[in-house]
């Protein structure tokens, strides 16, 4: 927290809405507020200019015999989350919405009552995250439903072939199962849906179940993503630390920060190839991924693994850096930031990456607040967000570095923060290896009591990566994951509409998203009205 | 006659080698080792052993994906033809025959795209449409002035560049890749073809820039003044020489968007055209 001043006001305001302050923890102030002035409450906080990092619905019955639902904001300007609780009679599960003043909101309340089923009043509900076949009234999240469970399917009548198949018609431009509705006329898109989470994996509720303790969990964190995975397990054991008052020894937080740039840097490097490859310079793409390779080669020197490194443990990392492999680590970064600087220079010289980024998939500075995106495309629609700097971690408060920030919102200016950002993490791991500490790595004694509540943040390539927690006996009560991509993809409908058909397939990887190559496209003629379906048995 | 069907057919069945010579060269600007050089035969040959699956839309769909591929052979053996006495002696007949295969082949790749139940076919064959209409009249036009051998050296020069570029867009290579367009439209025109008729497809892919190398190296050797026998050998040779040319340029280039495509097309082709006229009406 950046003062008492800035406590003061956020107390201040939300006192004025009918709330209360229930907890003051480091950074985090939880606030408790009726469901009938939680509306109100999120309001004040956004006149606050707070953005929501997620909500969350936690099944507190066996706690306190009550639902509560966790709206999560962070005041980037103090350095400091309020959290409001909202709490919900298991006989009559709902709220109000926040929806209509914080639009952000719209998804995690959507997955709150899917996975808990709590109704939120004050706004339009429809199923996100549970397939079509789930049946009514089964949610996983309760605590009654056991992880393992399998209820059985229910066929409705309005399942077709267009929708709700998670498998199927694929798009070479996207890299992972999710479906895109996309309204054109001619080539112009003019509006678009979408429906994802066609792999939902319950990672949450597994690791609330019995097979996990929390020394597991950091493992399965981190293969919630096969880019950015050591993000999600620094994110976690950060939660669980700061949940648990564990303090991290200095040599063990300049690694974790060490390997999240390296981490930044191959997944920089592998977009700008895939941008590459969606423009048609597939040269860029051959080259930016070779490029790569020695930053996975260094990820290697450093951790012993080229990716899922698997070194977070609670309390610190399990492998030191080998010290022998410093001065290959410093060559490597040094050849590496000269072969980008000459590939960056190439492929801004190739006239149709500039003339088909600039001016397409357009975010305006109003419409990214609005939905609070975070990571590169905040910085690029001229949002100054970026949580190493607004929230310092690990060893950031040790760094100089600049955050790029860029104005125009299109898809050149979220290109040009990536390319900035590489140069940055270049400089920051020089700077961390210079200044890195003598010491042990890992708190080989700690007690993690249950009840304590946490929220942690870390900035991933793709932005804000935010773990909530609650902790349990030997395992979490509550861990809740909101990936960077979760925040950035309801941007998209605004990033879309204008664009030129051949420019979707890059709009949509311009927010670097978490799903890949699997896609599905239904194309709306406006004019005649006529909808055509790609069909699965067209194979696309 | 028979030197010229024996270029013809030596053309056809190296097009596949010159394409997979283009496939090691783009490898090695990437920095890979890519694949053997005949590997485009080794994929067309793997193609023909494969079942047919007619595509939904019909079995015609068969019968105008093999007349676009004569219709190809037709032009190459045109060419060729020509290249036997040089271009500025070509006959009418011959000058409008070859530019009536090339419409008839556009005209028949957009058909095979449009009649199939797919939009990303239906929005790649408008697209070919589009590029057809921007670079097919130009093409026409400045053959039959460079077949018709009237004209200045300053004309002729301005009409080879005029029949460079336009020739270069019908071999549907980067920037002009538009109808298939892999990451935006998973292949476009293409998406539907599999088996023996995607074999049949690759053949006439790989005949396009045949065509379009040829083109190219036809009106460059007419500078020279060659004609009979070493005009043909020459043009032969030359082909690759700027098929080579046309895979560096598509290398180091990205894909750009129909309406970016016409445009940069009509203005180019616009001002390269009017200076042509120019130089005819001044009699330079």
């Amino acid at each position: 927290m950046k003062s008492d001043s800035s406590l003061s006001t956020i107390v201040k305001a939300l006192e004025e809405v009918g709330a209360f302050v229930e907890e003051v923890r480091d950074s985090e102030v939880y606030f408790r507020v009726t469901r009938e002035n939680v509306r109100a409450a999120a309001r004040a906080l956004y006149s606050l200019g707070a953005y929501l990092k997620t909500c969350a619905g936690v099944d507190e019955r066996e706690l306190s015999g009550l639902f509560a639902v966790y709206y999560i904001f962070g005041l980037d300007d103090h350095g400091v989350d309020a959290v409001l609780r909202v709490l919900v009679p298991q006989d009559d599960p709902w709220t109000v919405s926040v929806v209509p003043d914080v639009p952000a909101a719209d998804w995690c309340e959507l997955e709150v009552r899917d996975l808990l089923g709590i109704d939120f009043r004050g706004r339009l509900t429809k199923r996100l995250v549970l397939p079509e076949d789930w049946p009514e009234g089964v949610y996983p999240l309760r605590k009654e439903f056991k992880y393992d469970e399998k209820p059985p399917r229910v066929l409705r009548e309005e399942l077709s072939e267009e929708v709700g198949i998670p498998v199927g018609p694929y798009h070479p431009a996207l890299h992972e199962p999710e479906y895109f509705e996309l309204y054109v006329e001619g080539e112009r898109v003019v509006d678009v849906a979408y429906r994802g989470f066609h792999v939902h994996r319950g990672i949450e509720k597994l690791a609330e179940s019995q097979r996990f303790t929390y020394k597991q969990v950091p493992f399965l964190a981190e293969r919630i993503c096969g880019i950015c995975g050591f993000v999600h397990s620094s994110c976690y054991v950060m939660a669980v630390e700061k949940a648990a008052g564990i303090v991290v020894p200095e040599r063990a937080e300049f690694i974790r920060s060490i390997v999240l740039e390296v981490e930044r840097l191959h997944s920089h490097l592998l977009w700008l190839g895939v941008a590459a490859h969606l423009l048609g310079y597939d040269a860029g793409f051959m080259h930016a991924w070779r490029i790569r390779e020695q930053v996975m080669v260094l990820a290697e020197y450093l951790t012993g693994s080229r990716k899922t490194y698997g070194i977070n443990l609670i309390g610190g990392v399990r492998k030191d850096i080998n010290t022998e492999k410093i001065d290959k680590v410093l060559k490597t970064i040094t050849d590496l930031r000269k072969e980008f600087t000459e590939l960056v220079k190439a492929m801004l010289a190739v006239p149709q990456i500039k003339s088909r980024a600039s001016g397409t998939g357009v975010l305006t500075k109003a419409e990214a607040r609005a939905l609070s995106v975070v990571g590169p495309v905040a910085r690029a629609s001229g949002l100054y967000r970026d949580v190493r700097k607004d929230y310092p971690y690990l060893a950031y408060k040790r760094v100089s570095f600049k955050v790029p920030l860029y104005t125009e919102g299109d898809n050149l200016a979220r290109l040009l923060v990536r390319v900035d950002e590489v140069f940055e993490s270049i400089e920051i791991i020089k700077q961390l290896i210079d200044m890195l500490p003598g010491g042990s790595v890992v708190v080989e004694e700690y007690d993690i009591p249950s009840g304590r509540r946490a929220v942690a943040a870390i900035e991933a390539p793709r932005g804000e990566d935010v773990h909530f927690i609650i902790t349990g006996v030997g395992r979490p009560y509550r861990w809740r994951v909101r990936a960077p991509t979760y925040q950035n993809i309801p941007a998209l409908r605004a990033m879309l509409r204008g664009t030129p058909l051949a420019d979707a397939p890059l709009t949509i990887a311009s927010i670097d998203p978490c799903f890949s190559c699997t896609d599905r496209v239904t194309v709306l003629d406006v004019r005649s009205g006529r909808k055509s379906f790609i069909r699965l048995k067209q194979g696309v | 006659m028979l030197y010229s069907v024996a270029a013809a057919v030596l053309s056809l069945a190296l097009a596949p080698v010159y394409d997979g010579l283009e496939r090691k060269i783009r490898a090695a600007i990437h920095t890979r080792i890519g694949p053997p050089i005949l590997q485009t035969w080794y994929d067309i040959l793997k193609l023909f052993t494969k079942e047919i699956v007619v595509p939904v839309g019909g079995a015609w769909y068969t019968l105008v994906t093999a007349l676009e591929l004569l219709a190809l052979i037709a032009s190459s053996a045109i060419l060729y033809h020509i290249s036997s006495y040089g271009l500025g002696h070509a006959t009418l007949l011959e000058s409008v025959a070859f530019i009536v295969l090339t419409s008839v082949v556009a005209t028949l790749a957009i058909v095979r795209a449009v009649s199939q139940n797919n939009v990303f076919s239906v929005v790649g064959g408008f697209r070919e449409f589009s590029l057809m209409l921007s670079a097919e009249p130009f093409l026409a036009v400045s053959f039959l002035l460079l077949a018709s051998g009237a004209g200045s050296l300053a004309s002729k020069s301005i009409a080879t560049a005029v029949l460079a570029v336009s020739s270069y867009v019908i071999s549907g290579r980067v920037p002009y890749d538009i109808a298939e367009a892999e990451p935006e439209l998973a292949s476009g025109v293409n998406i539907e073809l599999a088996g023996p008729l995607l074999g049949l497809a690759t053949i006439s892919s790989v005949l396009k820039k045949l065509v379009s190398a040829t083109l190219t190296a036809l009106a460059l050797i007419s500078f020279v003044g060659l004609s009979g026998l070493s005009s043909l050998t020459a043009v032969v040779i030359a082909t690759p020489v700027v098929w080579l040319v046309h895979t560096v340029v598509s290398t180091i280039l990205g894909r750009s968007r129909v309406d970016l495509a016409i445009r940069f097309l009509y203005v180019l082709l616009f001002f390269l055209s009017s200076a042509l006229v120019l130089s005819f009406g001044l009699g330079l």
